[in-house]
């Protein structure tokens, strides 16, 4: 193992420790100090601090900080290896301050001490000028276990290097960060922290806008002094014309004109209308005259030609007259032929009637005899279900009386055979010389069995008498059982008249076969009512009484029959008897006959109809002609007549010469007037009233109003001039021209912004991205040595560390996992992590790396913690680590020197 | 008779390109012009100066532009000044010139107005036909009735009128103000003063443009601009003879470069102070630059170029900079910069590849290499 290892470290008056005490047992590897709270871990830990990173003649509060509550001046020492060489650094602080630096046989004194020691521990750092805490930022003091380390710029820096050293192209981005700071200045001129525009941007984009508005604002205006100019000019035209006196005299002028024309006209009017009065009344008259001499030309023709009308339609009267006598005569003998068509119609109509009656006869013959038939079945069916029914309600044994009395047999059979079974059994087996020499009381007794009920005696010839007495108690009861189902049987036999079961049995089997003499009775009553259409008793009586009925019917209908048969007496005689099919059948083919000797009289009765239907037109036709004719000769008569009395009348009012001479005279009136009229019209003045009416009031109101319309004009035109010449005064033309050389020149600053802004983000974002790869570049052997134990820890994860070594997130399973998401155990362990990685960064640059815990890893489980008790063992085969905890039960399994912290005696 | 033609003031205009303290100069020498046109009058003997129109560039100039060129010309009593209006500032109905009036005339400032022969002497041997314009745009010629005016015979008719003796249109009825070019023949004047063209141009014998007194725009057609003329016409039926003078102060240059070294830019830069060694401060140059530069050749241009000759001319309009490459040399410059070279790389990358940050992709590395050269102190 190389690099730094610390062996010793004492403190005296340094806080808490006011005596002398030191750190013993440290050396190369795991390093662990586990002693209770408010024993001094953290003060040591913070004499460490203040021995590698603060400055023996610092005066800042944090060294004013070391001094016990009593006062002193601190004293740290400790003794360590550099990459093998032995060496103690001493510093006092505050009063008496020193440092002091043993190496190999050397001793170095104030800040030589100070310089040759940063030179040693972080020689990139003391090059700055800066007392470099890089490896402080390893130091996790109590309470910062889950927080990220500290790292100053100057340690960023340094670590840039270290990272960067051996990447050759991360080498610059100092400079990229300078030139970025530089783009950051030019563009935060132009844009705010927002990205809004700002300065001289937002000032062109309001420019702009502002001189926008006031183009628009100045073209307004403009139109309207366009506008005011052509309104002044329209005025002053106007007021030109209302203002010159000679034109007014013309006015008045062309009104009395106007006034004289009007009444020119009105006297034109005048005279127009008494010509045309004259004229029409001579128009009236000569039109009245010729229309009656017309009147009287046109009657006298239409006389002539109605006489000659009356001739011909005379002559086609009396053709007519004729045509019909002949149609008259036909038309007569066509109806007679038709008459005797009728009347063999008739016969035969009668035939067929008779012969329907017959065949009727024998229909209602035949349904009575079937009817009659069918009453006498029926009452026998009746008689004989009445027999069978009488016959079953004579028998007395019915099921129940029968169930009865098998009940009280077998009853009588239980007791009989209980009794048996009480009898003393006496089994007797004779031989064959002994058969008469055995009695039993008294009767001989032959072999097998014999029960005994009651006291018996047996006498055996030649050998005695024997009494035999059976058990009486039991043999009593059994014997009152019997006796009692026996009474029980007597009684049930009795209740039907029967002496034994025998009789019994036989009564029951005469009671079933008349039972089915009934059914078989009931059967045919059925059928024969099914045939009648009835069912049952009741239907039964029904159905015979609707076929009597029936039978009447028939009955009747026979009667009316016979009375209307021409064979009235024979019919009579046969009432009563069924027609046999022969002359039912005879019967039938009468009626067919009948019935087309019909139907041949209908046919003749129709074509003589049909025959009619020409004779009969033709009739008709000349009917019509011979009226229509007779007609139109009335008619011609009839206006001939009232002609020639118009015309009598006429003449006698005014002969036709007097009439041409009046007509003569009013013919040269109406030309007299119309020329008279001709001579007016052509004095029609130009203008008409319409017109003139306008003129004159249009003048009328232009003279009158005259005065107050050259008032208003002048105010007018005085308006107008003022608003025209304050217009004009203002410039409009050039400052809309101003205005618009602002806006465009408003446009191209702002157009010349954008460009720069465009140019400047561009390059920003640019470098950004390049900075950011190459920072992720040269992040990769921080991150490369951080994975070996994050593999131990969260296997298949990630740290996300950004430009300014800040840990910002894990990935873990494909996902990122923002640092402030992470519980606090895993936060504390991922920071122990991260210091490891550059403990291992630093080491692998040959730089001095030592880790320090101070009561870290409290937030962890019992699974992490042993874990990470595993990643410190294995990083401190590589480097010195030195763990210091107030949970020595916990942290008992964590391998190491086992340190001790105690007073130096003599300190 | 002698007199000095001008045209195209146009008091008032305003310079959309140009910065506060650049416009400010132009507009107050559009001003100053008209003192040296005075002294040019009196130097040559001239008693009248007529103005072709456009004294105005605005229809409503404000009052003090209204009045700053009248008190210019009451300060040169001996002079004649006779003014038209020009299509910036025509004769319209309560327009500036009717201002002009109700604001009273100089004695020796007349305003015409009406189409109608006017003595230019006392001797009433010279007449004056004004063509007036009364609209910015017009389809007939206001030079027309100058073919039948009624002046004394053997008078000299000299034309005064403003607008275009060629149109621009492809179709001639579209042609705005149009005078004819051989009005002077028709009309019989010895002399046709134009305005309108900013720049001098002959257009024939008795006809011409004097042009802007002071220069005002970069592609002035014709000569350019800046000038006035002196016309001397002996006898009524004699050719004028044409003077030119100039009276504009600054010089509007136009200068094109193709560019793609440091030798470039340095020859350019000697090209722009060239205009005038011994006045930069009055060169007015619109620069279009094309090519391709180093980035190192490019942050020379910016440095030399933008910066020191944009300082010392009145203005310098960059219409047009040359593209930047990164050359192997210029990524040099990055060299061992870690970071830095690698952002260097790319934006190089970036400038060639497309996409939306293409364009600021070269700016962006300019800009780097700048900086970076400020941090590294190479």
């Amino acid at each position: 193992m190389s690099g730094m290892i610390l062996t010793a470290l004492e403190v005296e008056q340094f806080r808490r420790f006011s005596t002398r005490h030191r750190l013993d047992g440290l050396g190369p590897g795991l390093n662990v100090l586990a002693a209770p709270n408010e024993s001094g871990k953290s003060t040591m830990l913070k004499a460490l601090e203040a021995l590698f990173t603060v400055r023996h003649g610092s005066k800042a509060q944090t060294v004013k900080d070391f001094a016990p509550y009593d006062g002193g001046s601190p004293l740290v020492s400790a003794e360590f290896l550099l990459d093998g060489a032995a060496l103690r650094m001493e510093k006092r602080f505050l009063g008496r301050s020193h440092a002091r630096l043993l190496e190999g046989g050397r001793t170095l004194e104030g800040d030589d001490a100070e310089n040759r020691l940063q030179a040693l521990i972080e020689p990139d750092v003391s090059k700055r000028g800066e007392a470099g805490v890089m490896l402080g930022a390893l130091w996790v003091a109590q309470g910062e276990s889950f927080s990220q380390p500290t790292l100053s710029d100057a340690n960023k820096l340094t670590l840039r290097d270290y990272l960067g050293a051996d990447l050759g192209d991360a080498v610059g981005g100092a400079d990229a960060a300078r030139v970025l700071k530089r783009i950051a200045i030019d563009l935060g001129e132009l844009l705010d922290g927002r990205g809004k525009p700002k300065g001289r941007f937002l000032t062109t984009i309001e420019g702009e806008a502002a001189a926008e508005a006031r183009l628009v604002e100045l073209n307004a205006k403009r139109a309207t002094l366009a506008e005011d100019i052509a309104t002044l000019e329209q005025t002053r035209r106007e007021l030109a014309v209302a203002s010159d006196a000679g034109r007014r005299e013309v006015e008045r002028a062309e009104l009395a004109a106007a006034q004289a024309a009007k009444e020119e006209l009105g006297r034109f009017d005048r005279r127009r209308a008494e010509t045309a009065l004259a004229a029409g009344e001579a128009e009236r008259l000569t039109l009245g005259l010729r229309e009656e001499r017309k009147r009287r030309a046109d009657r006298r023709v239409r006389l002539m030609s109605l006489t000659s009308d009356s001739e011909r339609a005379r002559e086609a009267a009396e053709a007519a007259t004729l045509r019909r006598g002949r149609a008259d005569a036909e038309l007569a003998r066509k109806r007679t032929a038709m008459t005797e068509a009728e009347k063999v119609v008739a016969l035969t109509t009668a035939r067929v009637k008779d012969a329907e009656r017959g065949v009727e006869r024998l229909r209602v013959l035949g349904e009575r005899a079937m009817t009659l038939r069918q009453v006498a079945r029926l009452e026998e069916a009746l008689h004989r279900q009445e027999t069978a029914r009488g016959a079953l309600e004579a028998i007395r044994v019915d099921d129940a009386a029968q169930r009865r009395a098998e009940t009280a047999e077998r009853a009588r059979a239980a007791a009989a055979a209980a009794l048996m079974a009480q009898a003393t059994g006496l089994e007797i087996a004779l031989e064959a010389g002994a058969l008469d020499r055995v009695t039993l009381n008294g009767a001989l007794l032959a072999s097998g069995r014999h029960d005994l009920l009651e006291p018996a005696e047996l006498r055996i010839e030649g050998v005695g008498v024997f009494r035999i007495t059976p058990a009486a108690r039991e043999m009593t009861a059994g014997m009152e059982a019997l006796h009692r189902a026996e009474a029980e049987l007597s009684a049930a036999l009795a209740a039907v008249d029967c002496s034994d079961m025998h009789q019994l049995h036989a009564e029951a089997e005469r009671r079933r076969q008349a039972q089915a003499t009934l059914a078989s009775a009931r059967a045919t009553l059925d059928a024969v009512l099914s045939d009648g259409g009835g069912k049952g008793k009741a239907n039964a009586e029904g159905t015979l009484s609707a076929l009597r009925q029936r039978i009447a019917v028939c009955d009747a209908e026979l009667e009316r029959l016979h009375a209307r048969s021409a064979n009235a007496a024979t019919d009579a005689s046969n009432v009563g008897r069924e027609p046999d099919a022969s002359e039912i059948q005879a019967a039938r083919l009468a009626l067919d006959d009948a019935q087309q000797a019909h139907l041949r009289a209908e046919q003749a009765v129709a074509a003589a109809r049909n025959d009619m239907l020409e004779p009969d037109g033709a009739q008709r036709l000349a009917e019509s002609v011979l009226a229509e004719t007779q007609t139109e000769l009335r008619l011609i008569l009839e206006q001939c007549e009232r002609l020639r009395v118009e015309e009598e009348a006429a003449r006698a009012q005014e002969p036709d010469e007097a009439l041409a001479a009046r007509l003569d005279v009013a013919e040269r009136a109406l030309d007299q007037a119309e020329r008279a009229a001709a001579r007016v019209e052509q004095e029609r003045p130009e203008s008409n009233e319409a017109q003139l009416d306008a003129r004159i009031h249009r003048l009328n109101v232009r003279i009158e109003g005259g005065r107050e319309r050259l008032s208003q004009l002048q105010q007018e035109c005085a308006a107008g001039e003022a608003r025209v010449q304050a217009a004009e005064g203002l410039g409009l033309d050039e400052e809309i021209a101003a205005t618009e050389r602002e806006v465009s020149r408003c446009r191209g600053a702002k157009e010349a912004c954008e460009r720069e802004v465009a140019i400047l983000t561009l390059l920003r974002r640019t470098l950004q991205e390049v900075e950011q790869e190459t920072v992720e570049r040269y992040l990769a052997p921080l991150t490369g040595a951080i994975q070996p134990s994050l593999d131990m820890l969260f296997p298949r994860s990630r740290v996300q560390v950004n430009t300014k070594f800040e840990l910002t997130g894990v990935s873990r399973w494909r996902e990122d996992e923002p640092l402030e998401f992470l519980s606090d155990g895993t936060r504390e362990q991922i920071a122990v992590l991260v210091r490891l990685g550059l403990a291992e960064l630093l080491r692998a640059r040959g730089r001095p790396a030592m880790l320090v815990l101070d009561d870290a890893l409290v937030f962890s489980d019992a699974g992490r913690l042993s874990t990470m008790f595993d990643i410190l063992a294995e990083a401190s085969e590589r480097m010195q680590i030195i763990v210091m905890t107030c949970r020595a039960e916990a942290f008992a399994m964590l391998p190491g020197r086992r340190l001790r912290l105690q007073a130096v005696s003599g300190g | 008779m002698r007199f000095v033609h001008s045209s195209d003031w146009q008091i008032g205009k305003t310079f959309a390109f140009a910065g506060d303290e650049a416009l400010h100069a132009l507009q107050a020498e559009r001003i100053q012009v008209i003192r040296r046109l005075g002294h040019l009058a009196r130097k040559e003997g001239a008693a009248t100066i007529l103005v072709a129109g456009d004294v105005y560039d605005h229809e409503s100039p404000s009052d003090k532009t209204l009045r700053q060129p009248l008190e210019r010309m009451r300060d040169f009593p001996d002079i004649q000044w006779r003014l038209i209006p020009g299509n910036h500032d025509a004769h319209l109905p309560n327009g500036v010139w009717s201002r002009l009036l109700k604001a009273g005339l100089p004695d020796n400032v007349t305003a015409h107005l009406e189409p109608v022969p006017t003595p230019m002497n006392a001797e009433e041997t010279a007449w004056l036909l004004p063509g007036v314009l009364t609209r910015r745009h017009t389809m007939t010629d206001t030079t027309a009735w100058m073919d039948g005016a009624a002046t004394p015979e053997g008078a000299m008719r000299i034309g005064l009128a403003h607008g275009s003796v060629r149109g621009f249109s492809s179709d001639p009825s579209q042609q705005t103000n149009p005078v004819a070019p051989d009005r002077p023949d028709k009309a019989g004047l010895s002399y046709l003063a134009l305005g309108d063209w900013h720049g001098f141009n002959r257009i024939g014998p008795r006809c011409a443009y004097s042009g802007s007194p002071e220069c005002d725009r970069f592609d002035t057609g014709g000569a350019g601009g800046g000038e006035s003329l002196i016309v001397t016409v002996d006898a009524p039926g004699a050719p004028p003879e044409i003077e030119r003078h100039v009276t504009g102060r600054f010089l509007w240059r136009e200068v094109s470069a193709t560019l793609s070294s440091l030798e470039d830019v340095r020859a350019l830069e000697d090209r722009l102070r060239a205009i005038d060694p011994d006045e930069p401060s009055r060169v007015l140059a619109r620069l279009k630059a094309d090519g391709v530069l180093p980035l190192s050749a490019m942050a020379v241009f910016e440095e030399s170029i933008l910066g020191a000759v944009a300082s010392a001319l009145l203005l310098l309009r960059v219409d047009q900079t040359p593209e930047t490459t990164a050359t192997e040399g210029d990524l040099s410059v990055f060299e061992g910069a870690g970071a830095i070279s690698e952002a260097a790389a790319r934006l190089t990358a970036l400038a060639a590849s497309g996409g939306p940050d293409q364009k600021h992709a070269l700016p962006a590395l300019r800009r780097l290499a700048a900086l970076w050269r400020q941090e590294s102190g190479a």
